[in-house]
């Protein structure tokens, strides 16, 4: 269920990070192990030659994008299973320092507009880079849209009511004579974000990585388990209620219970008339669990099995083994008669290979 | 603008690979026409659909369930004088030999109970997680919208709330957004009945999760749409309060079905959201009040007052009496429809 563990893991979250944030320039790249060329990376923000930010605010952007990827580089590159989180500090001071500067720009713009209202939400976005951190912390994303006719700003992070802003207004012209306000706002959008590309990158592909790794094993679980019933399935969900109510997404349970299951099971009782020795039987499992993703899957239950038999009991109650989520052996006793089955689960065997003509088709 | 992503989740029962897609475009569609855009065309917007399709495994499950309990009784059946065993075996598979049958009650309903109190559900989020999570990636979180229909919501809402994690730490290993770095643009939750699930799954409660918008959130902006005779939203009614979510309420009747896609899109105050939101349409007011107009101009109307009258007794105080009235009246409707020829 967990083939990889925490180190093994961020080293290949590490690796995929690289290809992701270097893609389409690999070749400029040296990203192999914990390795990663955060110079290349910051090299691949660019910025339109007219953007009015690319004097004042962008040079500072690609400082903290540097910063911020060398902390996570530091953090994860790290010995031992978990990250070293005191090296992400190196990153705080440019932090705060990026805020601080784009608030005093745009307000410094904008602070005495009486139609464009920005200070609060610029303020609230300098205090949260000024007491951030980047495993946990909050990390601005300055954002417009355009609904029906009002234009809107925000970052992502605030808290503080979006600002409305015209599209035109002598206040932006103020601020760049060739400028309309939506035009100042996106050369803003367009040099502030990029502080966060190796952030971005890397939760990313830790996420798709996490994510992948989970849906393989409800991939595998759907196709391998043993087959279960509509109670069994429900009683499995309750009996691992715990992991299945975890706040985060989770994969599928490590066992399965089994109750109540019928089957069909060939069973020999050697007290049996000769002749009449084997013959099909059925068998209803009373109890038990599977643990369907063990090396070798095993799995027992408390079990009946009936069949018709001319001079031994009917029914034996004894114990009944599954190996590989499909062979099924077991044992039953009544009185001196004993017999022993095997069974294969031809549903899961048929589901199988039904699931895999319908993916096919599909 | 990049191109936008409207992400679709589907609600209960069968649906087709793209045929929510097809709804939500064929609804949009004709309320542009309606609201002054004649020539309005998707496909010429610069936006992509994108569909989370959950049904086909559901419908899966419920088959196997069927198939195989059909299986064990037809092998059974051959056992040489199985008698009482066989009986047993009838009934404990009789249930789930039906459940491969059309029936509104195992196709609907059915697949309520196998997402709220099966592992199918945390098996669909993950899913639905992997799918957000590649288009988002791709995309930008920024240039996301997802919507979602009825038992769609719950699968969003729950999903949301497993993703953005309050105190989530990027290096946890555990697939998460810390809330407000990562957030879509807009959440759509069309008959939201996230709130009547988590009765079920017992997960993050709806009105405190981070699935709301804002910096501590998932989302910038987040609309919540119910219609007034919807029976599906009548209990644990969504009424969570937040800078920047919207309540948008209809209560036009012009199919019995007040639970349906397509006219839950296609009402001017909902249709009119989306073209500003999502497409930066800009609607003057007497066009919108002249569409309100058309659209009412097919309203199924006898009855539906008592109806209403009989369900807001029931919503503030309910009692037998209220029940029986709720009834006669919802029954009173669905005679009126029969009568003119409507499908219900």
């Amino acid at each position: 269920m967990k083939p990889f563990s925490p180190r093994a893991s961020r080293v290949i979250t590490l690796v995929l990070f690289a290809v992701f944030s270097l893609a389409g320039n690999a070749e400029e790249t040296t990203a192999s192990g914990n390795s990663i060329d955060c110079d290349a990376l910051v090299e691949r923000i660019k910025i339109s030659p007219d953007n009015i930010y690319k004097d004042t605010l962008f040079p500072q952007t690609i400082n903290t994008a540097r910063q911020v990827c060398l902390s996570l580089r530091q953090a994860v590159g790290g010995e031992g299973s978990t990250p070293d989180l005191s090296r992400i500090t190196a990153d705080q001071p440019a932090l705060r320092e990026f805020g601080a500067r784009a608030a005093s720009i745009v307000i410094g713009q904008f602070g005495q507009s009486t139609a464009i209202s920005l200070t609060a939400n610029f303020n609230e976005m300098a205090t949260q880079l000024a007491t951030t951190n980047i495993a946990t912390g909050k990390l601005p994303e300055f954002r417009t849209r355009k609904i029906g006719s009002k234009h809107l700003g925000w970052f992502s992070t605030g808290n503080e009511k979006k600002f409305e802003f015209p599209p035109n207004h002598p206040d932006c012209t103020r601020v760049a004579a060739n400028k309309t306000c939506v035009q100042i706002f996106n050369d803003f959008m367009e040099a502030f974000n990029p502080y966060r590309i190796a952030y971005d990158a890397y939760v990313t592909s830790q996420n798709q990585q996490l994510l992948q790794n989970i849906n393989r094993d409800w991939e595998r679980f759907l196709d391998v388990s043993k087959s279960q019933t509509a109670f069994e399935v429900w009683l499995t969900t309750l009996w691992h209620r715990k992991h299945f109510q975890q706040d985060y997404i989770v994969g599928p349970p490590r066992s399965q219970v089994i109750a109540l299951h019928p089957q069909l099971v060939y069973e020999y009782v050697d007290d049996a008339t000769d002749g009449n020795n084997a013959e099909f039987g059925l068998a209803i499992e009373w109890l038990g669990l599977n643990y369907w993703d063990l090396k070798v899957p095993l799995g027992f239950s408390v079990a009946s099995v009936y069949s018709d038999r001319a001079d031994v009991p009917d029914i034996r109650t004894g114990v009944m083994l599954h190996i590989d989520n499909k062979y099924t052996i077991g044992w039953g006793k009544r009185g001196d008669a004993e017999g022993f089955y095997f069974s294969v689960d031809f549903l899961k065997l048929l589901q199988n290979k039904k699931q895999q003509y319908e993916r096919y088709v599909r | 603008m990049a191109t936008q992503i409207i992400l679709l989740v589907h609600g209960m029962g069968t649906h087709p690979d793209g045929e929510i897609a097809k709804t939500f475009k064929r609804a949009v569609t004709d309320a542009a026409k309606c609201l002054g855009f004649a020539n309005f065309n998707l496909d010429q917007e610069d936006c992509q659909l994108a569909e989370y399709n959950y049904s086909g495994l559901l419908d899966e499950v419920r088959q196997q369930f069927a198939d195989n309990a059909a299986a064990r009784q037809a092998g059974f059946g051959h056992l040489a004088g199985a008698g009482f065993a066989a009986e047993l075996i009838q009934k404990l598979t009789d249930f789930e030999t039906r459940l491969g049958t059309d029936d509104f009650l195992y196709t609907h309903w059915l697949d309520v109970l196998l997402y709220g109190a099966t592992f199918y559900g945390p098996r669909i989020r993950a899913e639905f997680a992997g799918q957000f999570h590649d288009l988002a990636s791709q995309h930008g979180h920024a240039n996301v919208h997802v919507i979602a229909h009825s038992l769609g919501t719950a699968v969003v809402h729950d999903t949301f709330a497993q993703l953005y994690r309050t105190g989530a730490n990027i290096f946890d290993n555990i697939p998460d957004y810390p809330p407000g770095n990562f957030n879509i643009s807009t959440l759509w939750m069309f008959a939201n009945v996230s709130r009547l699930l988590n009765l079920l799954n017992g997960l993050e409660d709806p009105n405190h999760s981070t699935v709301v918008p804002g910096g501590n959130g998932c989302a910038d902006f987040m609309f919540n749409i119910r219609h007034q005779l919807d029976p599906f939203t009548w209990f644990k009614q969504y009424k969570r309060t937040a800078n920047d979510l919207f309540h948008l309420e209809n209560e036009v009747v012009r199919e019995i079905n007040t639970h349906d896609f397509y006219e839950y899109v296609a009402a001017p105050l909902v249709s009119r959201t989306i073209l500003e939101t999502l497409f930066g349409k800009t609607i003057a007011q007497d066009r919108f009040d002249a569409c309100v107009i058309q659209h009412a101009a097919n309203t199924i109307s006898t009855g539906v007052t008592e109806l209403k009258t009989a369900l807001e007794n029931l919503r503030d105080d309910p009692g037998i009496d209220d029940l029986k009235r709720a009834y006669l009246a919802y029954k009173k409707l669905v005679e009126i429809a029969e009568s003119q020829g409507i499908d219900i």
